[in-house]
Parts: structure tokens; sequence; C-alpha cells
């Protein structure tokens, strides 16, 4: 039990929230007003680009380790830049395995509230920036359940965060790495506790959607 | 403030839904826009209220010319929906948030008599998502009010309320009209509506003005265009129980009426306003009675059908929804009456009229 006091745990816990909190965080803020132009425009572009990211949310979140490792190593576009095997870079990963997921479901969720709220809010005399802010206020449960379901995606992805993290000790090494890692070397104590808290960070967050969709239907 | 919009078209797609429609409203008057469902009375309000560009046409107050860009013009406006959609937060938040947005001071007296004179001050701390569609309506047309807008614009107020709901509504337009000094737009089924508010009202047929008279003149004979609406014209005893009117149609169908007569009277079921359904609807408004398509008269985008109800009448489908049904004569099929949706005549007054 004192294994999860220890400074080494905690560290691997803060490092795995801090990472899967901050793509969340860049990727819904990202995903709101783009989904607002979606939503809005009526060209074709705008029905192609939501369907290119409903496609993208298949993609296998090794594929995206891969191109980040290609981009970022040594030798890579980017490489200059010197992020592989940092916090950095896991972040950006998580980001980009994230964005596709709460873009869709931020066009799907916000439609209705758009096209339903958004004449009355108009009606009222908002201005266009008045009625954005009025718009996220509206569609703030939705907008809840889309970043969590955005941060459940990225919070128990193992194989992508090896490959652009490396799983440094005290660097880049989070919950589901040393789960893997300690698993391997036949170290189980760590690797459950850091289990347990994943698994109660699933209920958590499931308990959390629940919730909010509850209030919904009640509202 | 007077509203006045010129050659006002607007097209969807290759579809003319408003064409060329000019008209100005009298300063603090009561304009009254009536007409067959799909006839473009709501696209052509949702113009008016600078929610919606048109396709080509001008809008101006006051002779000057406005846009939807234009938000001090659109802070001028307020509109009240035919099916409200008020915001996920309490009643009281709703009421204010216009006045917020538009800068105007919020005293507490004048939130607690509009909401006292249209009956919501005990819903205050609801939230708006949870009430019943009157409700809705009533807590939508504070909300406008509290905009203190110069043109106020109504999208069929009293489609779908009870007695009480509508009493309440009617009684504070005319208010706004003769003591807000209020310019007042409002869309109708209702001839009985036309009558009480209209300074001056317009039927729209198929995106086109197609008649313009006032409260004082207008009779069926201004809805020639739907094609012998006297067809639909019966004689019945309307009866009282409880709080609700009761017409007794020719086969004894009881449907609900909407009025304050009693006794014999004369009832028009306006065509467009029955609602053909291809199976019973069980729900509680409105009254379902078995018919028997008898014969389609005019083959159109709107089509005319006569039907036997044990008593025969005259509808009108749009044609979208005369083929997903799979209509044909002899079919049987549910017509629904709605209680808002039949004029009721005292005898001696309707045989003044024809």
């Amino acid at each position: 039990m004192e294994i999860i006091l220890t400074s080494d745990f905690l560290s691997i816990v803060a490092l795995t929230f801090t990472v899967s909190l901050s793509a969340t965080f860049l990727a819904v803020i990202s995903a709101v007003p783009l989904s607002f132009i979606l939503i809005e425009s009526k060209s074709k572009f705008a029905k192609i680009v939501v369907v290119f990211a409903n496609g993208l949310m298949s993609v296998p979140a090794v594929v995206i380790g891969l191109i980040c490792y290609m981009v970022f190593s040594g030798s890579g576009f980017l490489g200059f830049l010197n992020l592989l095997y940092t916090p950095y870079l896991m972040v950006i990963a998580q980001f980009l395995l994230a964005f596709p997921i709460t873009l869709s479901m931020t066009v799907s969720s916000m439609k209705p509230v758009v096209f339903s709220v958004g004449e009355t809010i108009v009606s009222l005399g908002a201005s266009e920036i008045q009625k954005k802010i009025s718009l996220l206020y509206e569609g703030r449960r939705q907008l809840a359940t889309v970043a969590i379901v955005g941060f459940s995606r990225v919070v128990g992805e193992t194989g992508m965060t090896l490959m652009v993290g490396g799983n440094i000790k005290g660097q880049t090494r989070v919950m589901t790495t040393t789960i893997a890692l300690e698993t391997m070397k036949g170290n189980f104590e760590i690797a459950v506790y850091l289990g347990i808290i994943l698994l109660i960070t699933a209920l958590l967050i499931n308990l959390l959607i629940y919730l909010l969709s509850e209030r919904k239907d009640e509202s | 403030m007077n509203l006045r919009c010129e050659n006002i078209c607007q097209k969807i797609g290759e579809k003319e839904i408003l064409k060329d429609i000019s008209l100005k409203t009298g300063e603090n008057k009561i304009l009254v826009l009536m007409g067959p469902n799909g006839s473009g009375k709501t696209t052509l309000l949702k113009i008016l209220g600078l929610l919606n560009y048109p396709s080509s046409g001008e809008i101006f107050h006051n002779d000057i010319k406005v846009n939807c860009r234009d938000i001090e013009a659109r802070r001028r406006c307020a509109f009240v929906f035919q099916n409200p959609v008020l915001l996920d937060r309490t009643v009281l938040q709703n009421i204010i948030y216009g006045a917020k947005k538009r800068n105007i001071e919020l005293k507490s007296k004048k939130i607690e008599s509009v909401t006292g004179m249209l009956g919501i001050d005990h819903l205050l701390k609801r939230n708006a998502k949870t009430l019943s569609g009157g409700e809705k309506k009533r807590v939508m047309i504070a909300m406008a009010i509290m905009c203190e807008p110069h043109i106020l614009i109504l999208d069929e107020p009293f489609e779908n309320l009870d007695l009480f709901s509508s009493r309440i509504i009617e009684d504070f337009i005319l208010n706004l009209r003769d003591f807000k000094s209020t310019t007042i737009l409002m869309s109708t089924h209702s001839l009985s509506q036309a009558r009480i508010f209209g300074d001056a009202i317009l039927i729209l047929n198929r995106g086109q003005i197609v008649d313009e008279t006032t409260k004082e003149d207008i009779s069926l004979k201004n809805f020639d265009f739907l094609k012998n609406p006297g067809r639909n014209i019966f004689k019945v005893e309307i009866k009282k129980r409880e709080n609700y009117s009761f017409a007794i149609l020719p086969n004894g169908i009881e449907i609900p009426v909407l009025t304050r007569v009693e006794g014999i009277a004369n009832i028009f079921i306006p065509p467009s306003n029955i609602v053909v359904l291809a199976e019973k609807d069980e729900s509680k408004s409105g009254r379902c009675v078995k018919s028997r398509i008898v014969e389609i008269i005019k083959d159109d985008e709107l089509m005319l059908v006569t039907m036997d109800a044990g008593f025969t009448l005259d509808t009108l489908i749009p044609r979208k929804s005369f083929d997903e049904m799979g209509l044909y004569p002899g079919k049987e099929v549910y017509l629904k009456f709605e209680e808002d949706s039949i004029e009721v005549f005292k005898e001696d007054n309707f045989e003044k009229e024809h």
C-alpha cells in the first residue's frame, strides 16, 4: 500500500492526468470554434470536413504514434524541435487522437442546439459574439460529454504514448506504459494499483456521462 | 415605428417561397397575415424580423433601409415563434436575457407586471425546458416584451393554446398596441382573431399577397382562392361542458371549439386547417374523425380533396403528404380538427356576412 505514496508513483499519476487533460483541453478548444463554422456553413466543403473527421475517428492510435515518431524524430520534418520522448510530443499525439472525436461529436451534438436555440438568441438581439457565448452555455452538457469522451479515449492509450514518449522514468512514464512495463517485469503490485486508478477513472467518466445525459433528459 | 418592405422575394433552390411582396405597417397598428399552411407567412415574418435574408428586396424602418447585419435594427424587433424554443435556464433568466443583451435597465416591478399579466409569475424559478407549450409561448412573449421592441412579430401566437392562455395573450397584445406604442405583425389562421386584431389584414397564398382587407371588412369571400370554402360551413349546436365548448357536427360527433358562443351557431372549418392522417392520432389535443376520400377536386401542389366523414367537407393536403400517405379516392383516413382552427359565428352575424 505504501507504494502508492512514493514520489515515483505519484509523479506517474500526475503526468498521466497532466498530459491527457492538456491534450483533451486543446482538442476541445480547437474543435468548438471549428464546429460552429462547420455547422453554420452551407458549403459542400464543410460536409466533406465532417465526413473526413468521422473517418479519422477510426484511425488506430499506433498509426498516429508512428506518424508523430517519423515527423519528430531526428531525421524527421520537425526533428529540429527535439520533442521526441518529451511530454510535449505525448500531448501533441494525444491531441491528434482526440481531435477527430471531439470535432465529430461537437458537430453532431451542437447542431440541434445551434439550429433550435440559435434563432431564439438572435431574435432577442444578441450580437454574433453574444450568440456564440450563449450557445456554448446552452450546449454545456453536450460539450462536457464531448470532453469526457475525448479524455477517456486518450488516457487509456498505451502503444502510441510509448512510441512518442519512450516510457522514460521520471520524465515520460505514464500509468498505461508503467502497467505494461511492470507486468512484463513480473512486478504486479504497482501494475495492479495503477490499474485500479485507471479503472476508477474509467468508472467515474462513465458515471459523469450518465449523470450529464440524465440531466439533459430531465431538461 | 413603421415597417416597410419592397419587392421581397425568397427562393430556396428553384422554389419560389415569396414572390415580390411589398407591404407597409401603420405606426402602432397591428398587421395580420393570413393564408393557408405553406403560403409563406413564417418565411415573410422571419425576413421582416431581420432573422433571415431575403433573396432580393429591401426592408425599411421609418424609411431607413435595414438588414440582418444591422444590430441596432435587429434590436428594434422582437419575435415570438410559433413553436418557441427557450433557453436551458430558469424562466426568469429567459425573460431577462434579451433585455440584458440590449442593455435595457431591468426593473423588478416591470418583470412582476409583465409576468403577472401573462400568468407566469409562479413559474420564474422553473427551468424553461420543463414548461408546457402554452406556458412556453407566454414566456416567449414575456421575453420579447422585456426587450421593449418597437416592432413585435408574432408567428401564430394562438396556435395550440388553450382558451385560458389565448384570452390572456389576446388582452396583452391589444394592451401593447394601445398603451406601449408597439407596431405588431402577426400571422394567424383564425378569422375571429383577424377580426379582433387586424387593423390591416393581408392574405397570402403561394408566396403572394392575394388580398388586402381590414378587421371590419374581412369575410370568407377573402378566401375564395381556396376554392369554394362555403362547403365547410355547418350549422351546429355549441355546448359548454366545464370550461370547454364543443360543436356537435352533422354526424353527431363532438369537436372542441374555442368560443364564447353557445347554442345554435355556424362553424367554418378552413380546408387548410384540417389535418389528414393515415392512422388515428390518440393524442389529447383536437379530435380525430374517421373519414373516406370521395374525390380529388384539384390536383396541384396543394390538393383539394373532398372527404366523407358522415357529412361532406373539403380538405387541402400538400401533394408531398398526399403522395407519402399513398392516398386515393375510396381510402379511409382520419381527419383531425384542432379547437383553435375552427371559426365559430353566431347565426345572425353569419347571415349578415353572407
